[in-house]
């Protein structure tokens, strides 16, 4: 029982990790597009 | 603890007021980042309450704590569905791509919730009642349909050609599926339970800590299903704001 | 225009182009006998177990029929373009669904019990009255299918590759018909207690009722520009 606990516990971990990964380059990406959408309104 | 609105609800809230995709993006994000920490402890807090904190059931054994998972996972599976429902009939009515991307998100993230469950049903059902698949059973049958249904959806989704029509047809056939489920359900229930198969899934006694053990797993799931959904929602959200920006 | 004057007049040019290509018509129904002798290969049409199994053997072989004149009935459209004829006319989107699905519903029905005498036939099962509750379930489960089957055809008939996925979408939408027909169907045949027969025909009423409403109201949106 305490394997499988540790098991999935190092499972999630990871798959945690890929989450937190996912979000940081999807915020990079938010702050790109904002720069470039406010640069954009500035122009017009 | 932080909690997570349903993304449906935010969006009826910042609706009208924003109506750049990066800001509405940004704001997920920021949702799904303060309910990251949360959710990484009711995940442990899961685990540990499936594997160690419950009681070996008397009947079934250890095979019996898949279903700590195996029920909060398979709730969200319609959960999602309803928010591609939602997604579906608000579009319709305000053509706002938006929610065409929450109704792809979710039917992204239920078809992987729906896999996961019909998956680790037949693992859990084997060893107990020493069939792969009871068929009869309403819930998995239903979910099966709705597994069909989803994966029907992406098909539908990955061969019409990007625009208007798509998000529509989407919308119109995720109106239709949802429709469709109770149906399902009901004629399942009338026709099939004739010769009933004798699940008792969660079985007539669930001592106390069992019942603590399941409403922390089904809130974790829950929270791991819409944090999903809104990372994925961000997702598309960003890219489409990116394109409207080369395209500009 | 009249809305249900103008329905008649969407059913009827439906009607004329089919009559004019019967053959297409004539070969749906020697497709569905076929499967019927296939299914009669496939399970020795003699043993008990078979005849058990009859009502589904039924229910599978008109399921295919049903395909065929769905994805037969929106190729005509496309090939001639008169899809868009009609949505240009000022007519109301619920009335074209209506027409469209009263020519394919009519169409299927009459396909639909041609393989049911040939069923009745080469499965030795003998004619009674009984057999007119088999007949008004294959009316009603025609119904919710070509409802549906109306909806989601509209909606596939532009892409490439309509003719496998039209089936693709349609078939879990609308397997809850398949049971209560074929259960009924099983009662009437094997001359069983009718337990669930009347369940069943309030069953697929229920189901056409909400396909209908539903097809009524989406109907606009599958085929607006």
């Amino acid at each position: 029982m305490i394997y499988l606990f540790f098991g999935y516990v190092v499972i999630w971990t990871i798959l945690f990790f890929y989450l937190v990964f996912l979000m940081r380059s999807q915020k990079q990406v938010n702050d790109k597009l904002k720069a470039l959408s406010e640069t954009l309104d500035q122009h017009d | 603890m932080s909690f997570t609105w349903p993304p449906d609800l935010y969006f009826l809230i910042m609706l009208s007021p924003i109506n750049t995709s990066w800001r509405l993006a940004r704001l997920y994000l920021r949702i799904a980042d303060w309910s990251l920490i949360p959710l990484y402890f009711l995940m442990v807090v899961a685990l540990y309450g499936a594997f160690l904190y419950a009681p070996t059931e008397r009947e079934m054994g250890d095979v019996q704590r898949i279903f700590y998972f195996h029920v909060g996972v398979a709730w969200n599976c319609f959960l999602a569905f309803f928010g591609v429902f939602l997604g579906g009939v608000a579009y319709l009515i305000t053509r706002k791509r938006s929610w065409d991307h929450l109704a792809a998100s979710c039917v992204e993230v239920g078809v992987v919730f729906t896999t996961m469950v019909l998956t680790t049903g037949p693992i859990w059902a084997r060893p107990i009642w020493n069939t792969w698949w009871p068929w009869g059973d309403p819930r998995i049958m239903t979910t099966m349909v709705l597994w069909l249904i989803y994966v029907a959806y992406l098909m539908l989704r990955s061969s019409l050609p990007e625009g208007e029509t798509k998000y529509k047809y989407c919308a119109v056939f995720g109106i239709i599926g949802f429709l469709d489920v109770p149906i399902v359900w009901f004629s399942i229930r009338w026709w099939r339970t004739i010769h009933p198969v004798v699940i008792t899934s969660s079985g007539a006694e669930l001592e106390p800590e069992m019942i603590h053990a399941l409403f922390v797993s089904v809130i974790a799931m829950t929270v791991l299903c819409v944090t999903l959904v809104m990372l994925r929602m961000a997702m598309r959200l960003n890219s489409s704001m990116a394109e409207e920006l080369t395209h500009s | 225009m009249n809305p249900i004057a103008l329905t008649w007049i969407l059913v009827g040019k439906d009607l004329k182009i089919e009559y004019r290509s019967w053959q297409a018509y004539l070969t749906t129904v020697f497709f569905a006998l076929l499967i019927l002798v296939i299914f009669n290969f496939a399970f020795d049409p003699g043993s008990p177990a078979t005849r058990e199994a009859a009502s589904g053997i039924l229910w599978v072989a008109l399921l295919f029929p049903g395909i065929i004149r769905l994805n037969r009935s929106f190729q005509v459209e496309m090939e001639e373009g008169t899809l868009y004829g009609l949505i240009l006319s000022p007519a109301d989107r619920g009335v074209l669904f209506l027409g469209k699905l009263l020519a394919n519903w009519l169409f299927l029905m009459v396909v639909d019990l041609m393989v049911f005498l040939a069923f009745v036939i080469v499965y030795n099962f003998s004619f009674s009255t009984q057999l007119l509750w088999i007949v008004l379930l294959i009316v009603l489960s025609a119904l919710g299918f070509s409802a549906v089957g109306t909806l989601l055809g509209a909606m596939v008939s532009t892409i490439r590759t309509r003719e496998v996925l039209l089936p693709v979408l349609l078939f879990p939408i609308i397997l809850p018909i398949i049971l209560p027909a074929v259960s009924g169907t099983q009662e009437i045949l094997l001359a069983q207690e009718i337990q669930s027969l009347n369940r069943s025909v309030e069953f697929l009423l229920a189901f056409d009722v909400i396909y209908l409403a539903a097809g009524f109201v989406l109907f606009d949106y599958v085929v607006a520009d």
